[in-house]
């Protein structure tokens, strides 16, 4: 029972001085990114405020504009992997928002999109349209297939 | 019993243990719950630093129970030995304070 005690004691006296070496250790990065996850807080808030105003005075003009794009991504495989997808659709795709909704030409976008061949990491996606709705909220459907090397 | 100058390391030694162990598992803590560590120990740091010094003395009362008579009665050694087991706690508190300081990377060695 006495040795039972002593191990209890000296595991829990190991635990929690490894807990605080670690968070030592790691402090000055968990401030760090802390501090980065404020200041993207207060860009987004600032950016919404912006965009807002924007907004409503793009409805006093009464033009039809492009607000936003939403991409939905079918994709079986890492989360991360299919969030890189979207990054990289965005990336061609970011010049439509603020577009006049005349001006976008539909085929264009599938044109870019289909059958295109994504290089993520060091693994190759290919990208098939299932369909586009152009609104003032574009909406793009992809299905995502990551290729295998023979 | 413990001499004079046992008692004045002892008052160092376990003010400087007080805050180093309270902000070094405060930040533990604050890492758990989803705070920053580093800030949260400096915060910790600068409130904790009276009491450690009180923690060392064994509390308030006996202390200012010596300083009493020492003042009112004219025991004038026993004041000096109370003001040298203060300033030992202080110094502890303020070397352990000094050190998370300068872990935080605020300030130079």
């Amino acid at each position: 029972m006495k040795t039972w005690g002593r191990f209890i004691a000296v595991f829990s006296i190991g635990f929690i001085l490894g807990l605080t070496v670690m968070n030592v250790v790691h402090m000055h990065t968990i401030d760090r990114l802390y501090r980065i996850q404020n200041q993207l807080t207060n860009q987004l808030l600032d950016r919404e405020i912006k965009l807002e105003r924007l907004t409503e005075s793009m409805e006093q003009q009464k033009a039809s504009i492009v607000k936003d794009l939403v991409i939905d991504i079918a994709f079986e495989g890492n989360p991360l992997v299919q969030d890189e997808i979207e990054k990289s659709i965005h990336f061609y795709m970011s010049d439509l928002v603020g577009m006049e909704l005349w001006r976008i030409d539909g085929e264009m976008i599938y044109k870019i999109l289909d059958d295109r061949i994504l290089d993520i990491g060091d693994r190759q996606v290919h990208l098939e349209i299932k369909y586009i709705v152009i609104s003032e909220k574009i909406s793009i459907a992809v299905i995502a297939k990551i290729i295998e090397k023979l | 019993m413990l001499t004079f100058y046992q008692n004045i390391i002892y008052n160092f030694f376990i003010s400087l243990g007080v805050l180093l162990g309270g902000c070094l598992l405060g930040g533990v803590a604050a890492a758990l719950v989803g705070h920053p560590p580093l800030k949260t120990m400096i915060d910790l740091c600068e409130r904790f630093k009276i009491w450690a010094i009180v923690v060392a003395l064994g509390g308030t009362f006996p202390s200012f129970k010596v300083l009493e008579t020492g003042l009112f009665n004219g025991e004038i050694r026993g004041l000096v030995k109370q003001m040298i087991y203060i300033l030992s706690a202080l110094a502890g508190a303020h070397i352990a304070y000094r050190l998370i300081y300068y872990l935080e990377g605020s300030g130079k060695l």
